[in-house]
């Protein structure tokens, strides 16, 4: 029982800090957009968008991550699964960027050919592809990351990042002694 | 005299590097921002901009690093190291582009009041704030890849990353053939 609670509470603990680099990373680009098109009359997402952005986002990538081929280069050199989960990642956002809004226009009452046409016309707004964009790059950032971790080891790069003192260091040297 | 052409090559190698990486972001940058636009009347600076753009921040960059106060925390975590690195940089940059106007009007012959108007009213553009936005977000990451590549060794996580190929290969084949 508490082996599947401290896997609930790890799941949600990766969920978060997803959403956090995600929804963080959005808020900036928003900010810059906001700054670039000031005066321009051009709609630029709300913040809570951006915020609720990231809140998917890692939804998506927590869901991508239960597919029996997301590590399939393990031991392989981390190129390999940078390109592979990034390209991934990306994929899955394109397919929710299209699905969506299919949905929304079923939802609403359009036949399926008039829906897939409005959700197509949507998924080619200029505007839209300039999220993805940033989104890639975002993606590209966290998969680097994420697999550096994996490598090198969470505790140790604690440990580089934060000095002994941080949390993870001083329950390992409590361990070793003990 | 073999040295110093071996310190050049070396220097000018970083130079590649940092412009290539920042290049390669203000590009990215530039082609969302177009996307974003596309159909407005808001002006983007040019794809020749963002890559002289990735030039100047190399620049820039080196000339930071000669600073005497640039690596004040040795044996200290990465994280004060990062930390104070970014700001620095940031910093130069954001001195960079108020430092370039003025120059630039007073070699035009302008008063030095004058000139002093004229870059702190470029200065203070939105559109020069979102570059900082940007600038700051690429020198994060940069910053952090450069102090974890110092703490773990080049060689060492271009091993993790690329995996054993070309030269280190090449030497140890020789090394076992003999």
């Amino acid at each position: 029982m508490s082996g599947g609670h401290g896997t609930v509470q790890q799941e949600v603990g990766k969920f978060l800090g997803t959403a956090l680099f995600f929804s963080t990373g959005f808020c900036l680009i928003l900010i810059a957009e906001r700054l670039v098109t000031q005066g321009s009359g051009i709609e630029i997402a709300s913040f809570f968008q951006a915020l609720y952005g990231g809140l998917i986002v890692a939804a998506l990538l927590r869901m991508v991550d239960l597919l029996p081929f997301v590590d399939a280069f393990l031991g392989k050199p981390l190129i390999h699964n940078i390109v592979w989960k990034s390209s991934l990642y990306i994929g899955a956002s394109l397919v929710y960027r299209y699905v969506k809004p299919l949905f929304k226009y079923l939802f609403e009452g359009l036949s399926l050919p008039a829906a897939a046409e409005n959700a197509l016309h949507e998924f080619m707004l200029a505007r839209r592809w300039a999220i993805e964009i940033w989104v890639a790059m975002l993606v590209v950032v966290y998969v680097t990351t994420m697999e550096l971790i994996r490598a090198i080891g969470r505790d140790r790069l604690k440990e580089i990042f934060l000095g002994p003192g941080s949390k993870s260091a001083r329950e390992r040297y409590s361990r070793d002694a003990a | 005299m073999a040295g110093v052409v071996a310190k050049v090559q070396e220097e000018i190698r970083k130079i590649l590097v940092v412009a290539v990486f920042f290049s390669a972001g203000f590009c990215l940058i530039h082609v969302s921002n177009q996307l974003l636009t596309e159909g407005s009347h808001v002006e983007i600076a040019s794809l020749a901009r963002a890559i002289f753009g990735g030039l100047l921040v190399a620049k820039v960059l080196l000339s930071v690093n000669m600073l005497p106060f640039v690596h004040p925390f040795p044996g200290r975590p990465l994280l004060h190291t990062v930390v104070w690195k970014s700001s620095l940089y940031v910093a130069g940059c954001v001195t960079f582009l108020y430092v370039e106007p003025l120059l630039k009007n007073i070699f035009r012959g302008a008063g030095f009041f004058a000139s002093h108007s004229h870059a702190l009213q470029e200065l203070m553009l939105p559109r020069t704030w979102a570059t900082v936005i940007w600038v700051a977000m690429l020198l994060a990451a940069f910053v952090t890849l450069e102090e974890l590549t110092r703490v773990i060794g080049k060689e060492q996580l271009k091993e993790m990353i690329f995996g054993r190929k070309g030269k280190l290969n090449n030497q140890e084949r020789f090394r076992d053939a003999a």
